[in-house]
């Protein structure tokens, strides 16, 4: 709190980026975790949350007749220009939120502080939700090939792993020592990935301390181990995610790659994403783009393609089905590392998995997918996002991109993923938050240190609350154990708007395809329901008729008519009823749904009813405020 | 078929441009009117029927050591490479499709050959669905301002335009008269489109022969009187379509635009729609990006950007955003020109018209909207598409274009058009194909003197026919969004590449599930489901009881259920497949055998071959 100067502002213009309507007038409240600007111009009480960690960059810009402008950038891609009337307020707020926004410790992120309305007992459920050994077992392994080892325990061996590990059995203790000394900060191969249906296994790791010409015996027994283990394919797979140029240049510096003529039975092949600090500046030459105000064609189309952040995506699409591709249809195991096998690694490991195994399309096995992958593995989440006033080399969206793939994969197969963009987005943002622990530190020891799952809470159970939410409408079970092979043509992959212009309303289509889904799943749902019961009903059961009701009446008269009328004034003021819109769907979505199982038997046209409905949430949907909205409520 | 020298090839390889390099074997079959291309590997042979009106080049490329390729790229889009084991053959085959696809004569058009099994009084009556003196009457004209006028009644003064013409009632014939002949080939200045709500007009005609100083006292009084019909605004709009370098360069010849001081109460406007030359080598140039193998993402940006064709379709969308506003929230009237006023003009208008008015935006409505604003008012098809072989500079895809602003409208408002992508698709191969009598020809007059309504059939019956496989299952006639002025939001980054047209025949690069398909068996579901239930109250009742409902109290059980329904509707689908009359749902996961996703995928989404192959099999057997 003692960064705060005014924690109050008042006439505060907010700017909108893109439609020249005039721009609203608020006040401007800054808390200890959040800036709030409060719309004071309608009667409804608009409200826009931004997270003190969501900031990227803050900027004052040249002071103009109309007062101080103060431009807000952040990581979640919004875009906020607020108008401060009075230079001295506009100071205050700038420099308490440069303070605020970049935590020198871990202590000071909102996680640490931040206090749901919780049992301690729920709070450490929550933590166990997700069970990286139970996922293991999902997968098959321990088997009579694979086995979990401890030599890593208290991370003795490699810092930055997690304490438990699965190798092959053949792999001895020394051997696993030995190849992790010839490793990149240690990182010897390990699973990642077992594909049961044909015993191939994804392993990653980080590059050899090779040099020109070293070798490591215990390395390459490893990599026979793995090689063996797999008595369906004689080769291995080595797969360096780095551009070739790249992977040479390490070996300068004492690292480099395996030579296929050291690893007896490898086939050794780059697939060329590039490194973090060009996807630093592809993303930042995005956002570039997405600011300009009024983009011609040429600018836009210009803009991304030097950019270079489709092909990017590509990129690590293309790795990401290369390794697919070869441990189903060639049944041959992988082994994936780029440099230090903590960023591209990861994205190309979790990509081939979730191409390979449909759990991890579902709701709860994107988590766990997350949790083995990135979390466990040590991708460096507290350096990537910037979570504290670090090297801002060391920030990339290395996250973002592998969202972005799950994203463009969505598009290509709709019906194979259990949840929906919205859930991406939701991911997203909270890998910047720190709102919940899951996120914080950069490995898995670090963690340990900071005690996080004592003092913070689950991001996971927050989400399986709201599942709902998060469902694709579209989905269906029944695609289970298909292997998914996106097409990677650059046709398929162009600009999402729903990330990047996520905020900018004026932006998003004004009708949402995924809530008319939404709404007709819920009635076709209903229906279903309806009949069963009607079915139940006919062999004769005439006592317990204690919900008599006069459908026809009740329906056309009471429920349908307000409704209509609701959506009719939201279509045409749909900016400012936002907020107000989700709070009320928030609290009345109970009721409503009661009220549509009772009409949808017998309405004439019961889509007319589903679909209003829908034009309520419609709006609520590209509203920002739902995601910070439910926890600060409690707070306040 | 005094073309056809080999009326069938075997041993013929099909390419594929961009899935695997396995390549299929078959045999090509030449007819009077299509190309067939029937598989012989598989038990289940796929046949590609190419319909001759359909080829926009041919090409023989060098021979290789397995044959002749031929290369054949289609108005539709489609690419095929067929590689032909004997040269001769594939000269033959060359030769006969060169002469087939550019007929000379309009007679040789597939229009006069085409017989569907109809009697002669469906026939006549397919031709009497649209009728646009019912249109303007749904507009509310003639009224008290505007009036039907005869004076274009044997197309003595304005031979592009139709018969039925609506102008002010102040005009006198001879302001007419003087009107058109201050206007590049006659076309003066006539309504187009009348919204009701403001009294606003949307005007066309094409552009005033002012040069640098000329006036015409008449065309002004035109002017005045159409201002003046709009008793809620005291001026009016002149937009220009055309860039303002273009309207200058037009006055040396002594055309031009006009001159805000010579006119009372107008505001000029240019919206700088580059002109048909243009807009086909924009075209041409998104071809060969589309035809690039191993595509890069940065060749494919650079490549769409570099054709600048986003850029016109923006341009377009932005006049007509601009025009629909102008009417829609101003409530003045608007008069739209270009240099002739048959293609830019056309576009805005019936874009403007389809943003103001929901009809438009009905199945049936589109149709007339197409009839009105491009058919009557003399859109040259058969220049613009090459029915014939004639001047390949007169070619130019203003319809594609016109089209394609659609498709990005829908992209935007997915809730307010009753029909869907298909629709737009279908229509658009079928400007091309000839096979029926609309698009024949390059005004009223001459499809008149070819006496069209004689000799062909109309292509509107035929959707209107087949009208469910176009329907768009998020359409509700009963939202209050439907039936509003829609405005799109025309920034840059809600354009993009419409990849099911200029890749509608390459399946392997298509999503494998379709979206579109699912929701259409969801809500044929939904049906059943709710006569499923009336018919089981019905019965409950007639066994003399009440029926009940259980209401469920907890929303959050009714969540949890979600699943398990979704899983239950899984069972019920395949239950439902057997009664008649349901549409099974169609699973597409192709993942493992992206061909049979393909095959899946066909019947509904591919829409030249099918459609052909139940209609003409006849037809064809017989030019055999």
């Amino acid at each position: 709190m003692e960064h705060i100067i005014t924690p109050k502002v008042e006439y505060v213009k907010l700017l909108d980026r893109f439609t020249s309507k005039k721009p609203t007038l608020g006040t401007l409240y800054l808390t200890a975790t959040h800036l709030i600007f409060v719309e004071s111009s309608s009667e409804i009480r608009k409200e826009t949350w931004i997270l003190h960690h969501h900031i990227s960059t803050l900027e004052k810009l040249p002071l103009t007749s109309a007062g101080c402008p103060l431009l807000i950038h952040c990581k979640n891609f919004r875009v906020a220009h607020f108008v401060i009337t009075r230079e001295r307020d506009c100071h205050d707020v700038y420099s308490s939120l440069l303070r605020l926004s970049q935590p020198v410790d871990y202590e000071e992120l909102y996680a640490f502080s931040y206090n749901p309305k919780q049992k301690e007992m729920d709070r450490g459920i929550g933590w166990k939700m997700i069970n990286i050994r139970e996922e293991f077992q999902r997968m098959g392994v321990p088997n009579v090939h694979w086995e979990q080892t401890d030599v890593n325990e208290n991370y003795e061996i490699c810092n930055t792993y997690s304490s438990s590990l699965y190798v092959p059995r053949e792999a001895t203790k020394p051997t696993i020592v030995g190849s992790s000394k010839f490793r990149s900060k240690g990182r010897f191969p390990v699973l990642s990935y077992f594909f049961k249906a044909n015993n191939a296994a994804i392993c990653r790791c980080s590059q050899p301390l090779s040099g020109f010409s070293t070798r490591c015996v215990e390395d390459e027994q490893m990599l026979q181990a793995i090689n063996s283990s797999n008595p369906d394919s004689s080769v291995v797979y080595v797969v360096d995610t780095r551009p070739k140029l790249n992977a040479m240049a390490n070996r300068a510096a004492g690292k480099g790659y395996e030579n296929e003529d050291n690893y007896s039975n490898i086939r050794f092949q780059f697939v060329g994403i590039e490194n973090i600090h060009v996807m630093r500046n592809s993303l930042q030459k995005l956002l570039e783009v997405c600011e300009l105000k009024t983009p011609s064609m040429s600018d836009f189309l210009t803009g991304l393609e030097n950019s270079g952040w489709l092909r990017h995506i590509k990129a690590v699409m293309d790795a990401g089905f290369f390794i697919s591709k070869a441990v189903a249809e060639e049944n041959a195991s992988v082994l994936v590392h780029c440099s230090d096998g903590w960023d591209r690694t990861v994205q190309v490991c979790s990509l081939a998995g979730l191409l390979l195994d449909s759990y991890y399309r579902t709701i709860k096995g994107f988590m766990v997918l997350i949790e083995k992958e990135w979390i466990s593995m040590g991708h460096k989440f507290s350096q990537r996002c910037g979570h504290r006033d670090s090297d801002p080399k060391e920030v990339s969206p290395v996250f973002t991109q592998f969202i972005e793939c799950i994203w463009h994969l969505m598009e290509q197969f709709p019906c194979s993923f259990e949840f929906n963009e919205t859930y991406l987005l939701e991911i997203h943002d909270h890998i910047y938050s720190c709102q919940f622990g899951n996120f914080i530190g950069n490995s898995q020891k670090e963690r340990q240190e900071l005690k996080i799952q004592e003092r913070t809470h689950s991001l996971w159970p927050f989400l399986l609350e709201k599942q709902y939410q998060y469902r694709n409408p579209l989905y269906k079970p029944s695609a289970i154990n298909t292997v998914l092979k996106p097409n990677t043509a650059p046709f398929n992959f162009r600009f999402w708007c729903g990330m990047y212009n996520r905020f900018d309303r004026g932006m998003q289509p004004k009708q949402s395809v995924l809530e008319s889904l939404q709404a007709a799943m819920k009635q076709k749902t209903e229906l279903e329901e309806t009949v069963e019961d009607l079915n139940q009903q006919k062999p004769l059961h005439p006592d317990e008729s204690h919900f008599t009701l006069n459908l026809p009446s009740k329906l056309s008269n009471e429920e349908h008519s307000p409704q209509t009328q609701d959506s009719t004034e939201e279509h045409k003021n749909p900016l400012a009823n936002g907020m107000e819109e989700l709070v009320e769907t928030i609290s009345d979505g109970s009721e409503e749904m009661e009220n549509v199982l009772d009409s949808s038997l017998m309405h004439q046209s019961a889509s007319n009813h589903s679909d209003s409905l829908t034009l309520n949430k419609l709006n609520a949907q590209g509203d920002e405020e739902h995601l910070e909205i439910c926890p600060n409520k409690d707070e306040k | 078929m005094e073309h056809i020298r080999t009326p069938k090839v075997e041993q013929v390889k099909l390419l594929d441009r961009f899935g695997s390099n396995k390549s299929v074997i078959g045999t090509l079959y030449l007819t009077a009117t299509h190309l067939i291309y029937r598989e012989v590997t598989t038990v289940n042979p796929k046949e590609i029927w190419i319909m001759h009106h359909h080829i926009a080049v041919v090409e023989k490329l060098p021979l290789t050591t397995v044959g002749c390729p031929l290369a054949i790229r289609c108005k539709d889009f489609r690419v095929i490479h067929f590689i032909i084991p004997r040269e001769r053959d594939c000269h033959d085959i060359y030769n006969s499709l060169l002469k087939l696809s550019c007929p000379v004569k309009y007679d040789d058009l597939y229009a006069f050959a085409f017989h569907p099994k109809k009697t002669e009084y469906e026939r006549e009556m397919g031709w009497k669905v649209i009728n646009l003196t019912d249109e303007y009457s749904r507009m509310g004209i003639p009224n008290a301002i505007w009036q039907l006028t005869d004076v274009n009644r044997s197309y003595k003064i304005c031979d592009t335009y139709p018969t039925h013409l609506y102008v002010p009632k102040s005009v006198s014939k001879p302001i007419i008269v003087g009107s058109s002949k201050f206007r590049s080939k006659g076309r003066f200045p006539t309504l187009s489109y009348f919204y009701q709500q403001k009294q606003a007009a949307i005007c066309r005609c094409s552009q005033p022969l002012s040069g640098f100083s000329a006036r015409c006292l008449e065309d002004e009084h035109m002017l005045q009187a159409i201002s003046k019909a709009n008793p809620n605004s005291h001026f009016m709009y002149v937009m220009d379509t055309r860039p303002k370098l273009n309207a200058m360069a037009n006055r040396a010849a002594g055309k031009g635009y006009e001159n805000e001081d010579n006119y009372s109460n107008i505001r000029f406007q240019f919206v700088g729609i580059e002109n048909i030359h243009v807009m086909r080598g924009s075209l041409q140039k998104v071809s060969e990006v589309c035809g690039t193998k191993a595509l890069t993402s940065n060749d494919f940006l650079s490549g769409l950007e570099s054709s600048g064709w986003l850029r016109h379709i923006k341009a377009v969308l932005d006049a007509a955003a601009l025009l629909a506003k102008a009417v829609g929230y101003d409530g003045a009237s608007v008069l739209v020109h270009c240099s002739d006023g048959w293609d830019r003009t056309t576009q805005v208008c019936s874009l403007g018209s389809l943003l103001l008015d929901p009809y438009y935006r009905t199945i049936k409505g589109f149709m007339v909207l197409i009839e009105k604003d491009w058919i009557s008012f003399g859109h040259k098809f058969a220049d613009r598409c090459g029915q014939l072989d004639g001047d390949t500079k007169e070619v130019s895809p203003v319809f594609t274009q016109f089209i394609e602003c659609v498709w990005h409208l829908i992209e935007q408002f997915p809730r307010v058009f009753e029909f869907s992508e298909a629709y737009l698709l279908e229509i658009h191969g079928h400007v091309n194909s000839c096979q029926f009598g609309n698009f024949v020809g390059n005004c009223q007059k001459e499809r008149e003197d070819m006496n069209i309504k004689n000799k062909t059939h109309s292509l509107w019956s035929f959707l209107l026919e087949n009208q469910h496989k176009y329907l768009n299952p998020l359409y509700d006639p009963n939202l209050p969004c439907v039936h509003e002025v829609i405005e799109p939001n025309t920034v840059a980054f809600n354009f993009k590449f419409w990849r099911s047209m200029y890749h509608q025949f390459d399946k392997t690069i298509h999503p494998r599930q379709s979206q579109l398909e699912l929701v259409l068996s969801l809500s044929e579901q939904n049906k059943q489901l709710e006569i499923e239930a009336k018919q089981l109250e019905k019965k409950i009742i007639e066994l003399g009881e009440k029926p009940r409902t259980v209401i469920k109290k907890e929303s959050f059980h009714l969540v949890s259920r979600l699943s398990q329904t979704l899983k239950a509707t899984d069972k019920m689908c395949k239950e439902r497949q057997s009664t008649p009359g349901t549409n099974p749902i169609r699973t597409v996961e192709g993942s493992n055998i992206p061909e049979d996703g393909c095959k899946d995928l066909k019947p509904s989404f591919s829409k030249a071959e099918p459609t052909l192959v139940n209609l003409e099999l006849g037809m064809a057997k017989m030019t055999c």
